[in-house]
Formats: structure tokens, C-alpha cells, sequence
């Protein structure tokens, strides 16, 4: 399995968000994307699920050319957990989970019990079971992410596009989301791209990193490549100290200070 | 929790769901029924039975034209509306996650009124006779929401704080231009007022044939996008990934709704509250699910408006009252019980 983003270029208006993004993500991989704000990371992961349409370039899903598919195809291959899922209205947590069979229903279909097993199976593996009756906005953070996680998982995509999935949480669900995404991509040989601002927890979880600078891919690769004093200092603006911890078998990033734009 | 009792919830869920719409529907019906006999002259329910199903003959001439003639229509038309405007409502407070939208909230109840009164005031119209108001509301309401969308669009898409404000300023247009027609309408400016409030006294089987169609197939259309709806209220962002052609779907329902609503003011005026609060009585009662909100506010609508007509047509005997007055007077206390004793609206 084996997804190709391919030279993806997009414009807000005129203003260029992205130019020429080249990259491919295997099964059972997990890319993160790093850069700063503005750098196009957002913009990205809308244009892999077509959300926004790219300019030029193209997805392939195993070769398939995603402007081929239609929104439900799209959404049958591609699971999405975007930044802000603030849900205001009373649907339970397993009504919201139920709502992933949506590309995979007719219209007036019901849920089959085919259904009803697949996003119970999605909240086994989030550990969201015991939530299935609380009401969506009356949950925790934390709860919310991991059910919101299940749903994706309960379309059956192949791929998997996090935007920013620890963001709002404590320490210990952090580590916790993270985990279970690496978890999910091993097991269900998922291809997940994950967007995130903490540069010490993306490079502890993911297999590969890309450094965004301006709508451009300015580094790729291993997090050691990619996670150099140089390549931080050029497009954060800032004085880093890089580390290696034995102990998570990754690198800390130490911000130092910024550097002040000489005018 | 364990396997099981999820499957179980669920199925418990549905037979719930068929069991609320079997009892509405078995309320209409008794509501249709028990209105029919309630009015200046009490016919007998039994008697009601035997006319409706056409018993051999054995009661006055005129319980036979009473009841066929004047009361079914009338409720039958009031049913119409009461669904249109409840699930219209319903519609585009989904639509723009807001509980203050209600039908009107795209400015067709100001477009249609202007429609109307051209037709009252200056005698403008393309249909004759009892079809005169009724087409010019029905077409002024389908030209406002025309506008209101077209000035809205841009590049392909829909934004809803643009669409809701350009609602609001060409609805603003309108009622100005209502009011240029009152200023000038001398003799005819209670007929304008009486129809700005909303009524069923002009009620007839040539309206009932007139709203029947629209609403019918606004209706039915909405509900078919019931699951799309309850995707959308977590987000049009979360619709779009889950597959949900957010764009069209908007389209669609935008423009069913604004057909039933504009079927629903050409036969009865403007009446008010319907649409706002029965959405948000049954959103508290069944929950936010629109495929049991929507047939439950559906016929909840039908019921309250057949209720609240006849209160209008019976309190003050001999002459009656606009049933707006009624809506909104009656309504609005039971609401807002609701509103205490729940705490919250359920949803906002």
C-alpha cells in the first residue's frame, strides 16, 4: 500500500500556500509534518483528502488518481481528525463514532449490525467503550480526540490525516494519542500523515518527519535529518540544542532563544 | 459496557423511534377528528365518522357542508403548514447551527408579503381570484430566496454567515416595501395586516391543492437528507471528510425549504413561532437526531397548528381570532416550562 502525493501546489487567492509538495507514505508509516505557522502544514492535509483542491499535482491512493474518486470514495480510503471538533450538539459518543459508516451507507440505509460491530471495534481500540453513552459535549479533551480517532477508524480508511491531535492535551494524553496512532499504523497498516507544532513528541512517534518552510518541503527524511540545529534555526528563527535521549530512543529539542529579524 | 448491550441500545433506539412516530401519527389523527367536531355548531364525533366515510344519510345538510366543506379543509391546510413551517425550521436550524433561525429567516416571509400586498393593494397579480395572493406570495418567495443565494455565492460556494446576512438585508428591503404598501393601501390595509398576521379563514380545498404538492415533496425531500444534516451539525469541515458533498447538500436544502415555507405563507400569511419552537420543543423531547427530529416535529407541527386554529376560531364566538396571536400566546409559556425544567436547550 503506498500513498504518492505528487507535486501538490495551491493557492489562497493568489498568495501561494504550497509549491510543488512531493512525498509518499508506506503502510504502517507515519509521516509527521512539521513548520511553522503559515508554512502550510493545515493546508496540506486538506489538499491529501481533497478537501481543498489542489492547483496543480495530484494523490495517488495504491496508483489510483484521487480526482477520480468521488467525495464518498474519497472518504472510504481517507480518515480524517482535524484540529477542532467542537461538537455543541447532544449526540452521544457512539452515535458520533456510528457516524463514520457514512461513506459506506445509502441514504436511507440503516446501520447493519456489520456497522455496529465496526465502531465498537473502533472504540476498543481508542478505549472509549465505557463513553458510548455520554454525551459528545460533555467529555473531556482527551475523551473527545480518542473518540473522534474511533470514528476515523470506523470509516476503514487506509489513511489516516491528524491535524494537530495533541493540541489541548495534558502531558499524559498526549503521549497517549500518539501511542495509539503509531499503534493503529502497525497493526491496521495504516498511512497516516500527522501535522504537530511539538517537535520533541513528533520525532519520538513518527517513522519520517517533513519540514514545511513556506509552502515548500525544505527537509525530509529520517527525524535526525530532518531535526539538525541548521535546518531549526533557518526556518523557526531560533537557537536550538538538540540532544539524544536513550531513554525514549529520540532527540529533545531545547529552544534556546529566537533570533530578532535585523531590519 | 459490553458488545451486546450496544447492539441492543441500538435496535432500542429504533423501536423507540417507530413507536414515538406511531403515537404522533395516531395523535393527528385523533386531533383531525376531535377538530372536526369542535366549532360554533358541536357536531357529535360519531356523526363526524359517518360523514367522513359516507354512512347512509341520517344528519343535517348543513353538518355534511360544515365539515366537508369549511372545517377539512381548513384543518387539513392548517396540518400542511404546521408541518412545512416545523420542519423548514427544523431544516435551517441545522443548517446554520443557530436556534434562532426559523423559516423566515432568509427574508421569504418579507418577500412574500410584499407579493401579496402588491396583489391586495394595487391588484397586481398573475393568477385570478382566489389564486391571486396565494401565487404572487408563493412566486415573491422563491424570488427573495433566488436573490438572497445569488448575492450570497461566490465562487461556487455558500458561506452561511453571508447567506444569513444577505437574508436579513434584502428580507429588510421587503418589509419596507410592505410598509410603502400600507402607507398607500387605504381601504385595503386591513386586509394587509390581516394577512401579514397569518390565518386560515380563507380556507379551501383549492389551497389545500395549491400548498399540498410543494410541501409534500419539501418535506419528504428534507428528510431524505436527514443523516447529512445531523454530520453537518458536528461541522461542515468534519461533513466534508466523512464524504457529505457539503456544497449541494446546503443547495438542496436551502432550496427545499424555502419552497415549503413559500407554499406555506401563499396559503396562510405569515404566522410566527411555529417554526422557531416546535423544532426546539422536539430537540429537547427526541434528541438532535434529524431522522426522528424531523418527521417528529413534522407531525408535532401539524398538531399544534390544527389546535391553536381552532382555539382561534372558537374563543371569541362569533368572530375569531388571528391564529399568530394564538401560537405565540400558548406556545410560548410551554416552551419556555420546557426551557426551566430542562435548564438548557438541548443543543446550543
Amino acid at each position: 500500500m503506498k500513498l504518492n502525493i505528487n507535486g501538490i501546489t495551491f493557492y489562497f487567492d493568489n498568495v501561494k500556500a504550497l509549491d510543488d509538495v512531493t512525498f509518499e507514505v508506506n503502510g504502517g508509516e507515519v509521516i509527521g509534518v512539521i513548520g511553522p505557522n503559515g508554512s502550510g502544514k493545515t493546508t496540506l492535509l486538506r489538499c491529501i483528502n481533497l478537501a481543498l483542491r489542489p492547483k496543480m499535482g495530484t494523490v495517488f491512493i495504491d496508483g489510483e488518481n484521487i480526482l477520480k474518486l468521488d467525495r464518498k470514495d474519497i472518504a472510504k480510503n481517507i480518515g480524517v481528525v482535524p484540529q477542532n471538533s467542537t461538537i455543541h450538539f447532544p449526540f452521544t459518543v457512539f452515535d458520533i463514532v456510528l457516524m463514520g459508516r457514512t461513506p459506506h451507507l445509502g441514504r436511507l440505509d440503516r446501520e447493519t449490525s456489520k456497522d455496529i460491530k465496526i465502531a465498537k471495534n473502533a472504540m476498543k481500540t481508542t478505549n472509549t467503550q465505557h463513553l458510548s453513552d455520554r454525551l459528545i459535549d460533555e467529555i473531556s479533551g482527551g475523551e473527545k480526540q480518542r473518540v473522534i480517532i474511533a470514528r476515523a477508524l470506523t470509516q476503514e480508511p487506509k489513511i489516516l490525516l491528524l491535524d494537530e491531535p495533541t493540541l489541548h492535551l495534558d502531558i499524559n494524553h498526549q503521549l497517549e494519542v500518539l501511542e495509539l496512532v503509531k499503534k493503529l499504523a502497525r497493526k491496521n497498516k495504516l498511512m497516516v500523515v500527522l501535522v504537530s507544532h511539538d517537535l520533541n513528541l513528533v520525532n519520538r512517534y513518527c517513522d519520517s518527519l517533513m519540514l514545511l518552510n513556506s509552502g515548500k518541503i525544505y527537509s525530509i527524511g529520517e527525524p535526525q535529518e530532518v531535526l539538525t540545529q541548521d535546518n531549526i534555526k533557518k526556518v523557526y528563527k531560533i537557537d536550538v540544542e538538540v540532544n539524544y535521549n536513550k531513554k525514549t530512543k529520540s532527540l529533545n529539542i531545547i529552544p534556546i532563544h529566537a533570533i530578532e529579524d535585523k531590519l | 459496557m459490553n458488545e451486546s448491550d450496544m447492539d441492543v441500545i441500538h435496535s432500542k433506539k429504533h423501536l423507540r423511534w417507530s413507536l414515538t412516530i406511531i403515537c404522533l401519527i395516531l395523535g393527528l389523527i385523533l386531533t383531525i377528528i376531535f377538530a372536526l367536531s369542535i366549532g360554533p355548531v358541536d357536531i357529535p364525533i360519531t356523526t363526524i365518522f359517518k360523514i367522513l366515510f359516507r354512512f347512509p344519510k341520517s344528519w343535517p345538510d348543513s353538518y355534511g357542508i360544515i365539515v366537508m366543506e369549511v372545517r377539512l379543509p381548513r384543518i387539513l391546510l392548517c396540518a400542511l403548514v404546521g408541518s412545512a413551517l416545523a420542519v423548514a425550521g427544523c431544516a435551517m436550524q441545522g443548517l446554520f447551527k443557530n436556534p434562532m433561525a426559523s423559516p423566515y429567516i432568509l427574508g421569504i416571509s418579507s418577500g412574500a408579503a410584499f407579493g401579496a400586498s402588491l396583489a391586495i393593494v394595487l391588484g397586481i397579480s398573475i393568477g385570478t381570484g382566489v389564486f391571486a395572493i396565494p401565487f404572487m406570495a408563493f412566486i415573491f418567495a422563491l424570488v427573495t430566496i433566488f436573490i438572497v443565494y445569488n448575492i450570497a455565492r461566490a465562487k461556487g460556494r455558500v458561506p452561511m454567515e453571508t447567506l444569513l446576512l444577505a437574508g436579513i438585508a434584502v428580507g429588510a428591503f421587503f418589509t419596507a416595501q410592505v410598509s410603502l404598501m400600507k402607507y398607500i393601501a387605504g381601504e385595503e390595509l386591513r386586509s394587509i395586516v390581516l394577512w401579514l398576521m397569518g390565518g386560515f379563514w380563507a380556507s379551501s380545498w383549492d389551497k389545500v391543492a395549491i400548498a399540498f404538492p410543494s410541501i409534500l415533496l419539501g418535506v419528504g425531500a428534507i428528510m431524505f437528507f436527514s443523516r447529512d444534516l445531523n454530520i453537518m451539525l458536528t461541522g461542515e469541515e468534519h461533513a466534508l471528510d466523512l464524504g457529505i458533498k457539503i456544497e449541494s447538500v446546503k443547495k438542496i436544502i436551502l432550496i427545499f425549504a424555502s419552497l415549503v415555507t413559500a407554499a406555506a405563507v401563499a396559503v396562510s400569511g405569515i404566522i410566527g413561532f411555529v417554526g422557531l419552537i416546535i423544532p426546539h420543543i422536539m430537540r429537547i423531547i427526541v434528541g438532535p437526531d434529524h431522522r426522528i427530529l424531523l418527521p417528529s416535529s413534522c407531525l408535532v407541527g401539524a398538531i399544534f397548528l390544527i389546535w391553536t386554529d381552532t382555539l382561534a376560531r372558537t374563543m371569541i364566538q362569533p368572530t375569531e381570532l388571528p391564529v399568530g396571536i394564538i401560537t405565540a400566546s400558548f406556545g410560548a409559556p410551554f416552551f419556555l416550562y420546557l426551557l426551566r425544567k430542562r435548564k438548557r436547550i438541548t443543543g446550543w
